[in-house]
């Protein structure tokens, strides 16, 4: 009965801790170098209407970061945390959620999952509600195995198929297994992350010309993302398999299950207005 | 899955001790390419675990399964027909131009499309443009999926029609002899994998590197055509010999060379190997796992009234910490508590963590679990079951 007690307080502090708590939310994108992620990562329209769910729409910041890098780099997670504490310090926000797409999701973890490497990430970490990860490659994807595959160096001709960005080669399957196992916490085996860490998962890419739902977020993209299904499960979305995307975390859940017309979320469309996926991650907050 | 539920976890983790201690240790010189330059700053914090989490002890094992391989070939070579080896059918086939040396200078081989293809096997010769390949992907199209990926690579799945066994791939496109493909043969509906797995997936100089490999379902392996090799990440290759195992082989390295490489950047074992069945099997499979300097170790556990003292033996400068997985219990049954991390900048010598642990009456804390980590060259040095 103490324990229902207890539970019952530290439950209904957490509702009290929400509702009056400064909210905030951060959109942190994925892979690449973006100096205009509003723009040409997320486009307006999402992140106008995420904005909406805000008492203080100026309580939102669009990350631009560095994410071609290693995620512990000081230009991926280390730009992110500056970021990240300089939004919460400035204005004062105690309740964060940070929301993500793809690769953002694994910057994120490693601050979640590395609290001492940088003085500033406990802060960070405890202002944290939680992270809403939009398929994050907690798992890797066997494209960037691919390409990886067979680039050997040679003296005379350097890598041979060319270089690949750290963060291509950070995101082989075998690499994230690594670091999942070591570095990072929140997968099977591994003890959870401090704060919630909850996944939309993308499990297919429809590309019909005479459906229009095939044009949300670019026709070209689409197609291309059916090509590269090639190499991937039956369920995935054009970059990342739902084993990727679920791997580490919690599901919150998967896009037939909830986005209008059971419509599945190809990898570019997750970060675009497609479907009422900004009204779900606007509602959340 | 309940968010509200996790609000209430959240809000316990919040609890959590995080503390910034005020002054940094001593500077030291030693920065170069392989040191991070990281905060010096000494930083704790204290994270709640759940009761029920199923957390794995001890050092973690690494697997991975390959239903792919790829080789390297020449001009001349693809000019005269390369054999390509599958078992089920609908095999996924990739075409990427490498860089070579023509007349002495280098140069990226000419991309390939779909239409400079002829593939033939039992069922006769198609053109992969024009045959009914169920799909076919041009190097343009491949570039605007993943531009930073795909860049020049073209693929084409085999036709159904075409069945499965061994395919000879050519081109009729004038190419240079010397130029330089790489073929990617993922054989995705096969029910035939390379399995790869290592005990353990860090490793240290003066150890013994071993990775076991296997064939699923009953392939026996081709020892004459199968090879095993250590890849660095700035690619320096180590061959691993190979001795024969109850099941599948055993690939094994003494690693007593230069373990020096950028933080965090993994080495890979790579195996190619082929089956002695009639129906050839051939794949390639890539493990990665680290090999570091082992720049520190734990010397000593001593446990008091408060808590624990971990003894620390540095013998690089750097940042540490020690990351000491604690489990509690009235009885004998105990649970995970909590995760502290402590990290601090290190010289060269003997130093103390401390880990505290309850004294309350009737609570028992034990440390189930202690881990060394070098944050500035991201090794995992030492894990220590207790």
């Amino acid at each position: 009965m103490r324990n229902l007690y207890l539970t019952a307080f530290l439950f209904a502090m957490a509702l009290f801790n929400t509702a009056f708590a400064n909210t905030g939310i951060a959109l942190v994108h994925g892979t690449g170098n973006p100096s205009d992620a509003y723009n040409s990562y997320w486009k307006s329209e999402f992140v106008e209407s995420v904005r909406q769910g805000l008492d203080n729409s100026s309580n939102l910041i669009v990350v631009n970061c560095n994410f071609d890098k290693y995620m512990w780099d000081a230009a991926a997670s280390g730009c992110l945390a500056t970021q990240l504490h300089d939004f919460i310090t400035s204005k004062n926000i105690d309740d964060l959620i940070v929301v993500t797409h793809s690769n953002g999701g694994n910057v994120m973890r490693w601050i979640m999952s590395n609290p001492t490497w940088d003085s500033r990430y406990p802060r960070i970490i405890d202002s944290l509600r939680w992270v809403n990860a939009i398929a994050p490659s907690s798992g890797g994807t066997p494209l960037a195995d691919a390409v990886m595959q067979g680039n050997m160096f040679e003296k005379v001709l350097g890598w041979i198929l060319g270089f690949k960005t750290d963060a291509v080669r950070q995101q082989q399957e075998a690499w994230m297994a690594y670091y999942n196992a070591n570095w990072l916490l929140g997968t099977g085996g591994r003890p959870s992350l401090p704060k919630g860490f909850w996944t939309i998962v993308g499990s297919d890419v429809e590309s019909a010309m005479w459906d229009r739902d095939s044009y949300c977020g670019g026709y070209a993209e689409t197609v291309g993302l059916e090509v590269t299904q090639n190499w991937l499960d039956g369920c995935s979305d054009g970059f990342l398999n739902c084993s990727s995307q679920n791997a580490a975390g919690s599901v919150w859940f998967y896009d037939k299950d909830r986005l209008r017309g059971g419509e599945p979320l190809n990898h570019n469309q997750s970060r675009r207005k497609c479907f009422n996926l900004d009204v779900f991650i606007r509602n959340d907050i | 899955m309940n968010k509200l539920k996790a609000v209430t976890f959240a809000s316990l983790a919040a609890l959590s001790l995080a503390t910034v201690a005020k002054k940094a240790p001593s500077d030291s010189k030693e920065i170069n390419d392989y040191l991070l330059p990281l905060d010096k700053k000494a930083v704790t914090f204290s994270q709640k675990l759940m009761p029920d989490e199923n957390i794995t002890l001890g050092k973690t094992s690494l697997s991975v399964s390959s239903k792919s391989y790829y080789q390297t070939i020449n001009g001349a070579a693809l000019k005269s027909g390369v054999w390509l080896y599958t078992t089920a059918e609908k095999a996924v086939v990739r075409i990427t131009p490498a860089k070579s040396l023509v007349n002495g200078k280098t140069a990226l081989s000419k991309t390939l499309e779909p239409t400079d293809l002829v593939l033939s096997g039992n069922n006769g010769e198609f053109n992969v443009s024009k045959s009914g390949m169920s799909i076919q992907a041009s190097s343009q199209q491949l570039n605007s999926a993943h531009p930073s990926i795909f860049k020049n690579s073209s693929a084409f799945v085999i036709d159904k029609s075409m069945g499965k066994g061994d395919f000879l791939l050519k081109t009729n496109k004038s190419i240079d002899d010397n130029s330089k493909y790489l073929i990617h043969v993922f054989d995705k509906n096969s029910n035939v994998s390379l399995d790869l797995k290592s005990s353990q997936s860090s490793f240290s100089q003066g150890q013994l590197l071993r990775v076991k490999a296997k064939f699923s379902g009953n392939q026996n392996i081709d020892y004459a055509m199968s090879n095993a090799k250590l890849i660095s990440p700035t690619g320096e290759q180590y061959d691993m010999s190979l001795n024969k195992g109850k099941t599948g082989v055993n690939a094994n390295l003494k690693i007593d060379f230069d373990t020096q490489r950028k933080p965090g950047e993994l080495w890979k074992v790579v195996f190619d190997m082929n089956s002695d069945s009639q129906d050839k099997v051939k794949r390639t499979a890539e493990l990665a796992i680290d090999i570091h300097e082992k720049t520190a170790r734990i010397a000593k556990v001593k446990y008091g009234n408060s808590g624990a003292e971990v003894s620390v033996n540095v013998d690089k400068p750097g940042r540490y910490e020690i990351r000491s997985w604690i489990f509690t219990g009235s009885g004998k049954r105990m649970e995970p508590g909590r995760i502290e991390y402590s990290a601090k900048w290190l010289d060269e010598g003997n130093h103390t963590f401390l880990v505290p642990l309850s004294s309350k009456k009737g609570l028992r804390e034990e440390i189930k679990q202690l881990q060394l980590m070098d944050q500035s060259r991201l090794a995992v040095l030492d894990i220590l079951e207790q």
